[in-house]
C-alpha cells in the first residue's frame, strides 16, 4: 500500500514536472525590435498588467510606460523600460507572452498612449496595493487610483 | 483506488516480487534521470544569464571609467577638434552604459539614480557638440564648472564600481545577492540627486520617433509652466456646466481632481472621460473607447468633424500636420497657427470614429502647455536660407516654421519640403543662424505619413 502511494506520488510529481517544463519552454520569446512590435510590445505589457482593468486602466499602464521612456530616470527605449530587471512582475513571471485575445482593447490603449494620452499625468509608477507590501510604493504621492491600480508619482 | 490497487496486486501475482522490485528500480532510476536533466537544465540557463549579468557589468564599468577619463581630458584642451572627438567619445560611452545598466538587477532606486546621472552627461556633451560645431559663443565658466559637476558625479560612480567589482571578484558574491550588496555598496557612496540641478535636467533622445505617427516633433519636451493658461481657477460645478454646454449634453458626472503634472478636474461625459485644466478651464484630454466596427465615412469629412469640434472649444488657428488610419478610427494631428508660421509644439491630437465620424480621442497636451502669442521675426531670406540647402533637393513647398529644440526652446525655421529621387524630406534652416537644424524623411505608410 505505502509502495503504490509513493509510486503514485512520484508519477504525480513527474507529470507536474512535464507540463511545468513545457510551460518554461513556451515562455523563451525573442522579440525583433521594429516600429510595429513596439506597439505589439506595449500592448502584451498592458495585456499583462491590466487585461481586466477599464479602458482608461489599460491607457494608464501604457502612459506609465511612455512616462518613463521621456523621464531621464529611466531608459529611453519601450522595449529598455519593459525589460528592466525587477520593474514589472508580469515580465519576471513571464504573464507578458500571454496571448492577445481577439476583441481585446489592449491595442487601440497601446496605440493612444502612444500618441501621448495620458489619464494618469505623468504618473511614473504604478501598483495594486493589496499586492504589494514595498513601504517605497506607499510612500509615493497617489496621483489617482483606476481599478486596481494606484497611479504615482515622486513627492 | 480500490480497483488500481486490486490490478497491482494482480500484476504483483503475475510476475512475481523480483521483477516487480526491477520495475520500481526502472521508475525511480528513470524519475531520477528526468530530474537530474531538469537540474543540468536549470544550471545552463542560470549560468547564461549570470553571463549576461557579467558581461553588461563589466561592460558597464569600462564604460564609467572609460567616460571618467575623457571628462578628465576634456578639462585640460584647450583645442576644439580635440575637444569635439572626445565630447563624441563621452556621448557614445554615456549611451551605451545607459544600455548595460538596464540590463543589470540592481534595485530601482539605483538605477534611476545612476541613469539620471548618465543621461545628464550624454545630454550635455551632445549640446556642447552642437554648439561647438555651429560655433556659438560659449560661456567657459559655466562649462567648466557643469564638466566639474559631472566629473565628480561620475567619479563618485567609478569609485562605487570599483569597490563592487572588488567585492564581487574577491568575495564571490552571486547575483542573487548582488541585489541587496550591490545596492548597499553603491549606496553608501553615491550621494543623493541634487534637487537643484535635476529640475534641468531634459531627455531629447528619446528612440520611439519612428513609430508615432503624428509627424516630426511629437517628442517634444513640455514646458514646465503651461503657457496657454491664465490664472483664473474655476470650480468643479463651473467645469461641469462648461461641459454640458460644450457636449450639448446633460449627462455630466464629476470623477475626481488630479494634481500630476498639471491640476486637472476628470468628468464622465455620457460614456467619454474628459479631462480640463483647473487653471482656466481648457479641454486637456478626452478620452472614449467605442469599437469602431465599420467605416462609413471619408478622411475629408472625419477631419472636419475633428475641426468642428476643436472650434467649439476656440481652438480654430490650427492646421492638421498628419494623420493616421487604423481600426476604422482617424488620428490627426493639428499644430497651431500664428501669422501663417506653424507652431509644432502647440500639438493636439484627435481620433475621429470613423462610422458614425465622433470624436474619439482628444489630446491637446502640447497645445495646453505651449501655446501663446510669438514674436515671430524672421532675420534671413527665404533666398538665403534656400542657398544653404543640397542643390538636388526639388523644393515644392516653402514656409516659416518654429520648431522646439533639445533644450525646450523654439527656434523660427524657413521649412522646405522635397525630394531626391523618390524620397520626401523635409529641412529646416534656422532663420538667425542659417544652420539646419533637422531633418525628416518622410514615409508614406499604409496608416499615414511617418516622419522620421
Amino acid at each position: 500500500m505505502k509502495k503504490i502511494a509513493i509510486c503514485l506520488f512520484l508519477c504525480l510529481l513527474l507529470i507536474a514536472t512535464i507540463v511545468y517544463s513545457k510551460e518554461a519552454q513556451s515562455s523563451i520569446y525573442t522579440d525583433v525590435p521594429s516600429s510595429d512590435n513596439m506597439v505589439e510590445l506595449l500592448a502584451r505589457l498592458i495585456n499583462a498588467e491590466a487585461r481586466g482593468e477599464s479602458y482608461s486602466g489599460q491607457v494608464a499602464v501604457g502612459a506609465v510606460i511612455m512616462n518613463r521612456v521621456k523621464s531621464p530616470l529611466f531608459p529611453n527605449t519601450i522595449a529598455g523600460v519593459i525589460y528592466s530587471p525587477g520593474q514589472f512582475s508580469s515580465v519576471a513571471d513571464g504573464q507578458i507572452n500571454l496571448p492577445i485575445e481577439e476583441d481585446s482593447s489592449v491595442y487601440m490603449a497601446a496605440q493612444d498612449a502612444i500618441n501621448g494620452v495620458d489619464p494618469t499625468s505623468g504618473a511614473l509608477y504604478f501598483y495594486n496595493p493589496s499586492k504589494t507590501k514595498s513601504k517605497w510604493l506607499f510612500s509615493l504621492q497617489t496621483v489617482t487610483t483606476i481599478g486596481k491600480h494606484v497611479f504615482a508619482k515622486e513627492r | 483506488m480500490e480497483k488500481f490497487e486490486k490490478l497491482v496486486i494482480r500484476i504483483k501475482e503475475k510476475l512475481g516480487d523480483k521483477k516487480v522490485g526491477i520495475i520500481y528500480f526502472a521508475i525511480i532510476a528513470i524519475i531520477t534521470l528526468f530530474f537530474m536533466n531538469i537540474l543540468k537544465g536549470y544550471k545552463i540557463e542560470r549560468q547564461e544569464r549570470e553571463d549576461s549579468y557579467n558581461k553588461a557589468l563589466y561592460n558597464f564599468i569600462g564604460d564609467i571609467s572609460n567616460i571618467k577619463n575623457e571628462m578628465l581630458k576634456l578639462k585640460i584642451t584647450t583645442n576644439d577638434t580635440y575637444t569635439l572627438t572626445t565630447l563624441a567619445s563621452v556621448f557614445a560611452k554615456a549611451n551605451s552604459s545607459i544600455s548595460n545598466l538596464s540590463t543589470l538587477p540592481l534595485s530601482p532606486n539605483i538605477t534611476e539614480k545612476i541613469n539620471m546621472y548618465l543621461t545628464q552627461t550624454s545630454d550635455y556633451s551632445y549640446t556642447l557638440m552642437r554648439a561647438i560645431l555651429n560655433s556659438q559663443e560659449l560661456k567657459e565658466d559655466d562649462i567648466r564648472q557643469n564638466i566639474d559637476l559631472l566629473y565628480n558625479k561620475i567619479d563618485e560612480l567609478d569609485k562605487a564600481l570599483n569597490s563592487l567589482y572588488i567585492q564581487i571578484n574577491e568575495k564571490g558574491i552571486k547575483w542573487n545577492e548582488l541585489k541587496e550588496e550591490g545596492d548597499n555598496i553603491l549606496n553608501d557612496q553615491i550621494t543623493d540627486i541634487d534637487s537643484t540641478t535635476s529640475g534641468k535636467i531634459i531627455k531629447p533622445f528619446t528612440d520611439y520617433e519612428g513609430i508615432i505617427y503624428d509627424g516630426a516633433f511629437s517628442n517634444h519636451i513640455l514646458s514646465l509652466k503651461p503657457k496657454s493658461l491664465s490664472d483664473r481657477i474655476i470650480s468643479q460645478e463651473e467645469g461641469e456646466s462648461l461641459l454640458k454646454d460644450k457636449f450639448e449634453t446633460m449627462n455630466v458626472q464629476f470623477i475626481e481632481e488630479l494634481n500630476g503634472q498639471i491640476e486637472l478636474y476628470k468628468y464622465k461625459v455620457d460614456e467619454n472621460e474628459v479631462y480640463i485644466t483647473k487653471q482656466d478651464g481648457k479641454l486637456y484630454q478626452m478620452i472614449g473607447n467605442r469599437k469602431v466596427e465599420e467605416k462609413k465615412i471619408e478622411s475629408k469629412e472625419a477631419i472636419d468633424n475633428a475641426k468642428e469640434f476643436l472650434k467649439k472649444w476656440n481652438i480654430e488657428s490650427i492646421e492638421q500636420t498628419y494623420y493616421q488610419e487604423m481600426d476604422n478610427t482617424l488620428t490627426i494631428s493639428f499644430a497651431a497657427i500664428q501669422d501663417n508660421v506653424i507652431c509644432y509644439s502647440d500639438l493636439i491630437k484627435v481620433k475621429v470614429a470613423l462610422d458614425n465620424g465622433k470624436i474619439l480621442m482628444v489630446e491637446a497636451n502640447g497645445y495646453i502647455f505651449n501655446n501663446h502669442l510669438r514674436v515671430i521675426n524672421p532675420v534671413n531670406t527665404e533666398q538665403t536660407a534656400k542657398e544653404k540647402i543640397n542643390p538636388n533637393l526639388n523644393i515644392e513647398k516653402t514656409r516659416l516654421a518654429l520648431i522646439p529644440t533639445e533644450s525646450k526652446d523654439e527656434v523660427l525655421c524657413y521649412e522646405f519640403l522635397g525630394s531626391i529621387e523618390d524620397k520626401k524630406f523635409l529641412v529646416y534652416i534656422n532663420t538667425a543662424s542659417l544652420i539646419t537644424e533637422k531633418i525628416y524623411i518622410l514615409l508614406d505608410t499604409q496608416g499615414g505619413t511617418l516622419a522620421i
